[in-house]
């Protein structure tokens, strides 16, 4: 009898343990039910905005891509440069993977101009705009989908540099729904997330 | 007998060897304590938890030659920020650095002594009185 209980909880703690398999959960509120019955998930809205090399980015820019999403601005004193490292990160992992790109928007508009996007951009190494873009844009457009990514951006004059955000990366699938999303300024949890868009890139190549 | 003479002598060497190891040893592990904590909370996030900085946005603090070069004035760049462009390792940065205006005169001190002591840096130590010194004609 013992035996069993501890064989049952051992396979128990087993499957617990092991790594999830299959699909990704879709994120965020449902939207309801179509005409087939099938539920309606939330997607990202379209946008436009322009990236460091003038180009327009919009949601056209990621039909049939999976991409990964920040919000910083270039003067940031505080949490920014840690979240664009573990940015880098994720580009390393993943640059040789033409279906996965990256989407940084910048959430001082006044100041972080193409120019500087741009500059930005090349300082860490990113010399090609069509794998990564830095987005400018209109204000309240960029504050407004930061929220659809389940993210914080606006300005507050009492934070260090005079934007209030959080460092969330945020992980948009082929469909435009959020898969997944983690801390960018913590390592750990950017090796799970890594792992999450390994997984949809998997699942969506057997679709 | 004279056997046992020379090898208590070798042990009490041996062992006064091995106690000074082992006190430089615990020295290196608990010197900066709170410079590695203020430097994690007012430096970290832009030069990285091991002073290695990002690509050439943010110059590097290990191994840094403008690091050994400015030492004790250091405590002024870190007051005030620093504008325009520097060189640090042959490579040219220009990104703008926000002054620390929250932190003291020692703990800057603790702050530059960490990093001086850790990471390939020189180790030397830099005294209250100089970062006293180049924080009060920082202010002037």
């Amino acid at each position: 009898m013992n035996k069993f209980l501890f064989f049952s909880a051992l396979v128990f703690f087993c499957s617990c343990n092991s790594t999830p398999q299959g699909k990704l959960n879709i994120l965020g509120e449902r939207q309801g039910i179509d005409a087939k019955g099938d539920t309606i998930y939330a997607t990202v809205p379209a946008f436009s905005f322009i990236n460091q090399d003038s180009q327009v980015v919009s949601d056209k820019t990621f039909d049939n891509k999976l991409y990964i999403v920040d919000f910083f601005f270039t003067s940031c004193p505080t949490i920014c440069p840690k979240v664009t490292a573990q940015m880098l990160r994720v580009h390393d992992r993943f640059k040789d993977n033409a279906k996965v790109l990256l989407l940084s928007h910048t959430i001082d508009v006044r100041h972080d101009t193409i120019a500087r996007l741009r500059n930005y951009a090349q300082k860490i190494g990113i010399k090609n705009s069509s794998k990564w873009h830095f987005v400018t844009g209109d204000e309240d457009k960029i504050y407004a989908i930061a929220n659809k990514y389940f993210s914080v951006a606006k300005k507050d004059p009492n934070s260090p540099g005079g934007f209030d955000h959080s460092g969330r990366l945020i992980l948009v699938d082929s469909k435009k729904c959020i898969r997944s999303y983690c801390e960018g300024t913590k390592e750990e949890d950017v090796d799970r997330f890594m792992k999450d868009i390994t997984r949809l890139i998997e699942e969506e190549a057997k679709q | 007998m004279k056997y046992n003479r020379l090898a208590a002598i070798a042990f009490l060497g041996l062992s006064l060897v091995l106690l000074t190891l082992g006190i430089n040893a615990c020295a290196e592990g608990n010197t900066y304590k709170q410079g590695k904590i203020l430097y994690t909370n007012a430096c970290g996030n832009c030069h990285g938890a091991n002073g290695e900085g990002l690509k050439e946005l943010i110059p590097p603090l290990a191994k840094s030659d403008y690091f050994a070069k400015y030492k004790a004035s250091l405590a002024c760049q870190i007051y005030k920020g620093i504008n325009g462009e520097i060189e640090v390792n042959g490579v040219k940065y220009n990104q703008p650095m926000v002054g620390v205006k929250t932190l003291n005169d020692w703990e800057i001190t603790n702050v530059l002594n960490y990093i001086s002591a850790n990471w390939g840096n020189d180790k030397e130590f830099i005294k209250l009185e100089d970062v006293q010194k180049s924080l009060k004609d920082c202010k002037d």
